[in-house]
């Protein structure tokens, strides 16, 4: 428990502007309240050169009480996000360092999003939770997939 | 939001921002807590005993470099235990006056002078002297490097640097006396380098106890103003004279699912554990219990009591019990409100009674009609004894009338 309360310190200390590694990714990573330090809230900037460039994506970070044994459970919250490795339903990410057997504890929730964001940039269409877009990114298709991002980033349903 | 939490980013505003390195160093990447009971792994990496162990129930395999690592593999570091016991010991006076240092490095010395009345002269050389030290610290590191290693010029210096800084602590592997400051930053380094090498300076007993003599005659000196030498050395004696006394067993995993019922009970019973709630209830207990048992008695350079260990194991359960409930938000007072009703959970509060972890206010709460309708009745009860007084004695009055 206090090693949550710990990371929330460092992460104001880093978001406040000493760490210029997390500048062009994270735009807000904060509990959803003071009180409750076990979920949490973050938003970040889609990296450059995808098709994620220029929005900023919404996540929900849940920390199990046995944190940091076990991983946070990272989701794409509330807004659907169209990507290879995510659930559209559900925003569910399908990402290794997130299950239990590849987690290790010596890691943050700061590592945690640097490694979502790489996925970002490098979605992995080989083991995909959307089909659709695994299909048009194995095509090798960059111009649908890039319309397909901005379709949904703008306002489609 | 917590004061007692820190972190190393807080030496980046003094003189010697590249302290933060081992402040972070000195900590547990698990629970990014100082080591406690720190723990070496076969590839090399150290974490808290307690930690470690936990992760391994889990995976078998070390946090930061994902090896296989299996729990019987680790082993003890009594000293890194006590060089964080003793960084976390001056920390909070470290940082005070290295901040202090980069404030006043223009002011004048009547400054400082001024708040240690006393010993006038003596204080001002030494607050001079301390100051151009921490110049010299920043701008030339390698001198003072150089001027450390040199086991052979002794005395002159050991002598000057006791008078610079207040902190002095005798190295472990030469047995020389240093400033806490550089034994940390340099001097352990080199010499444990040096012992790696084969070159570990040797010294002959009548050696040792000539320096050990001069320095007591420096301490006598200098008591009036500094903590008994014992403390000083404390950590350091701690090291020297540890060893794993190995007259408790290390505790041994254990299958449960070839056991019935009973022999589990028989099992905790044996250990003088709690034996009530379900099976799993039990398995989770004496798993947790063998993971105290084995990190404090097999790797603690200072193991508690067994009774200490239950008293840890009885809050552990109680943490474990809040943090599951469904309504998932830990230790607020309303999901223990919620679980007050239920009825037993009295038993568990009074189970903290005599720990500064139990829950007064919620106590209070709990028993708070109780203790009102008993105080009223006290008070009704005070009342009518009164009554009774006074109707008798004017009672006694009309009598005597």
């Amino acid at each position: 428990m206090s090693r949550i309360v710990k990371e929330y310190k460092k992460i104001k200390k880093v978001l406040e502007g000493h760490g210029e590694a997390f500048e062009n990714l994270i735009v807000q990573l904060a509990p959803v309240n003071e009180y409750d330090l076990l979920s949490w809230k973050a938003t970040i900037r889609g990296p450059s050169d995808t098709p994620y460039n220029g929005f900023s994506i919404g996540l929900t970070i849940k920390i199990p009480s046995d944190y940091p044994i076990s991983p946070p459970m990272v989701k794409f919250e509330p807004y659907k996000m169209p990507h290879c490795n995510v659930n559209f339903q559900t925003g569910e990410i399908c990402l290794d360092i997130l299950t239990r057997q590849h987690w290790s504890p010596a890691w943050d929730l700061l590592h945690v999003l640097k490694a979502i964001e790489q996925l970002l940039q490098e979605p992995v269409p080989e083991s995909p939770l959307n089909v659709d877009i695994a299909n048009i990114l194995k095509e090798g298709d960059r111009t649908a997939y890039t319309g397909l991002v901005r379709y949904y980033f703008c306002g489609g349903t | 939001m917590n004061q007692n939490v820190t972190d190393a980013s807080e030496f980046s505003k003094t003189s010697l921002p590249q302290l933060g390195q081992l402040d972070t160093l000195l900590r547990c990447h698990i629970c990014k807590d100082f080591l406690k009971i720190p723990v070496l792994t076969p590839c090399g990496h150290t974490f808290c005993s307690l930690c470690i162990r936990e992760y391994l129930t889990k995976e078998p395999k070390c946090p930061l470099c994902l090896n296989e690592l299996r729990e019987s593999s680790l082993r003890s570091e009594f000293l890194v235990n006590e060089i964080v016991e003793s960084y976390k010991s001056s920390r909070k006076q470290l940082l005070e006056s290295l901040k202090e240092a980069t404030l006043t490095v223009d002011a004048p010395p009547i400054d400082i002078t001024s708040e240690s009345d006393g010993d006038d002269d003596i204080q001002i050389v030494a607050t001079n002297k301390k100051r151009i030290q921490f110049r010299q610290d920043i701008v030339e590191p390698n001198k003072v490097n150089k001027r450390v290693p040199k086991n052979t010029s002794t005395f002159n210096n050991v002598k000057k640097c006791s008078k610079t800084t207040e902190n002095l602590a005798q190295c472990p592997i030469c047995q020389e006396l240093f400033p806490l400051k550089v034994l940390e930053r340099t001097h352990l380094d080199e010499c444990l380098t040096l012992q790696s090498l084969g070159k570990a300076p040797k010294k002959s007993a009548s050696l040792k106890d000539a320096s050990s003599s001069k320095i007591s005659d420096i301490l006598s000196k200098k008591q009036k103003t500094t903590s008994p030498y014992e403390k000083e050395n404390f950590h350091v004696n701690r090291y020297m004279f540890s060893a794993n006394s190995g007259d408790r067993q290390r505790l041994p995993k254990t299958n449960f699912t070839s056991m019935s019922l009973n022999q589990i009970k028989h099992k905790l019973s044996s250990l003088g554990l709690p034996t009530n709630g379900s099976r799993q209830n039990m398995m989770v207990r004496y798993n947790h219990y063998e993971m105290l048992w084995n990190s404090n008695f097999c790797d603690a350079i200072a193991p508690v009591s067994e009774s200490e260990l239950k008293r840890q194991l009885a809050s552990w359960e109680a943490s474990q019990k809040t943090s599951n409930l469904p309504s998932s938000n830990g230790n607020t007072i309303a999901s223990l409100m919620k679980r007050s009703n239920n009825g037993s959970s009295y038993q568990r509060l009074l189970m903290d009674f005599k720990t500064d972890k139990f829950e007064r206010k919620l106590w209070i709460d709990m028993f708070g009609r109780e203790f009102k309708s008993l105080i009223k009745e006290a008070k009704r009860g005070m009342l009518s004894t009164a009554k009774h007084e006074e109707k008798s004695s004017q009672g006694k009055a009309q009598e005597t009338v």
